[in-house]
């Protein structure tokens, strides 16, 4: 891998790595309201939908980005066994 | 100071540490196998003293996301039939509430032991009989020297996609075939009653995939992940809608389990398509041992054998508990072995 193409992954990975951040510590500061929020029942079931979306889009793109960082990525087909 | 609800748990570093690291072993397994690594996450919330039903929702909340990340890096790779995973995910949320609603019928005619009881010999009877055969499979196609080329389809599910149902023939991809959508509807149905069950749908739904509709391995557990999405969906709402998600555990687990269900789904292209079948044979037929040491605990409680010593019932849990925890690092153990060797080759 090139020297820039490193660059450019690293800097993608930190950055999703700070809204990761940025999200749980939403998490653990709001901790209570959130709780109570989400655990109200009926229409607020939105609530613990919407935010596992956000973080699973957020997270998930932390991980493969990750991943792939790392060096673990997947075999291509044309590689195959 | 405002205080959390009263069945919710305080967190502390040590419990969220021991959550994500259940969520990423559980992640691992099931973005290669398509399922499996749910079961272990609700008796480990529930060791911590999250009350059950708060366990069970919390983590189906974390499992669509989850089951989400996983389907979509699969698809990167060819291997999800969305078509296929969105029908079977729809009857299986019949299954999940027919499922449900069984086992409400169970525990207010037999109180919660009936309804442990009837858990575990779900377990004993579907992991016995499934696991043992996909174990068997895997072990036969293990020693077949083409079996990294493509699967043969079997007898059962050549005999399905012969069979053409006027009005209900859907063509699906990963069967490079059309197959009748009556078929389809009590293979979802009954993945939907395992999931309401033991939590784990995948159970019957990929060796289904494979067996009576002839989906090739690797396809079939990625296609699991969509089903897995649309029932975690939906058994989400219903339960969030109650007010049972306790969303800092589901989050804590999707923490670790993104991490697992990535390099799942990544190591589903080093391997044989025989290793799916391997890594679920093996941990249906581990987890069976667990669910039946306590088949004898929950007949004790139901007085329908002699009652047994405390200290025995609880070493009994204990080593059921350790078993089932075995099973899914046993899994997580051959898959990154397996990944290990395919990078190395």
């Amino acid at each position: 891998m090139s020297t820039q193409k490193r660059k450019t992954k690293t800097i993608k990975l930190l950055l999703w790595g700070l809204f990761v951040v940025g999200l749980y510590v939403g998490l653990y500061i709001g901790e209570k309201p959130l709780v109570h929020w989400t655990a109200q029942g009926g229409w607020t079931f939105i609530g613990p939908i919407a935010i596992a979306f956000l973080f699973s889009f957020v997270h998930g793109h932390f991980t493969g980005e990750f991943w792939d960082w790392l060096g673990i990525k997947p075999k291509l087909s044309g590689d195959k066994k | 100071m405002e205080s959390l609800p009263t069945n919710f748990i305080d967190l502390y570093f040590l419990n969220v540490l021991y959550l994500f690291l259940v969520g990423f072993v559980g992640g691992l397994v099931s973005g290669f196998i398509g399922s499996g690594g749910a079961f272990v996450l609700t008796p480990a919330m529930m060791s911590l003293g999250v009350p059950g039903i708060v366990a069970v929702a919390s983590n189906m909340c974390h499992k669509f996301p989850k089951a989400l990340v996983g389907s979509l890096k699969r698809a990167k790779f060819g291997q999800v039939d969305w078509k296929l995973g969105i029908i079977f995910g729809l009857f299986a949320e019949i299954g999940v509430l027919i499922g449900a609603q069984v086992q409400e019928h169970i525990r207010n005619t037999f109180g919660d032991a009936g309804s442990n009881l009837y858990v575990s010999l779900a377990f004993v009877l579907i992991l016995g009989t499934v696991g043992s055969f996909v174990l068997y499979d895997a072990l036969k196609s293990r020693k077949d020297s083409n079996s990294d080329t493509e699967e043969k389809t079997g007898k059962l599910a050549r005999w399905v996609q012969s069979i053409h149902i006027p009005y209900t023939m859907v063509y699906f991809k990963s069967l490079k075939a059309k197959v009748s959508l009556l078929f389809i509807l009590p293979l979802g149905v009954a993945t939907g009653m395992l999931a309401a069950t033991i939590a784990v749908g995948g159970f019957i739904g990929v060796p289904g995939m494979m067996y009576v509709l002839g989906a090739p391995s690797l396809m079939a557990s990625a296609t699991e992940l969509v089903v897995a999405f649309v029932m975690g969906l939906g058994g989400t709402i219903k339960f969030a809608w109650s007010g049972y998600v306790d969303i800092r555990l589901a989050m804590i687990i999707l923490a670790g389990s993104l991490f697992g269900v990535q390099l799942g789904a990544i190591g589903t292209t080093y391997v044989k398509p025989y290793m799916i079948k391997l890594v679920m044979g093996t941990i249906m037929v581990i987890v069976l041992f667990s669910r039946a040491l306590m088949v004898p605990v929950y007949l004790s409680q139901l007085e329908m054998i002699a009652t047994l010593d405390k200290g025995l019932v609880e070493i009994l849990s204990t080593v059921s508990f350790a078993i089932m925890v075995f099973a899914l690092s046993f899994g997580a153990v051959i898959i990154l072995g397996a990944m290990w060797r395919g990078r190395r080759a």
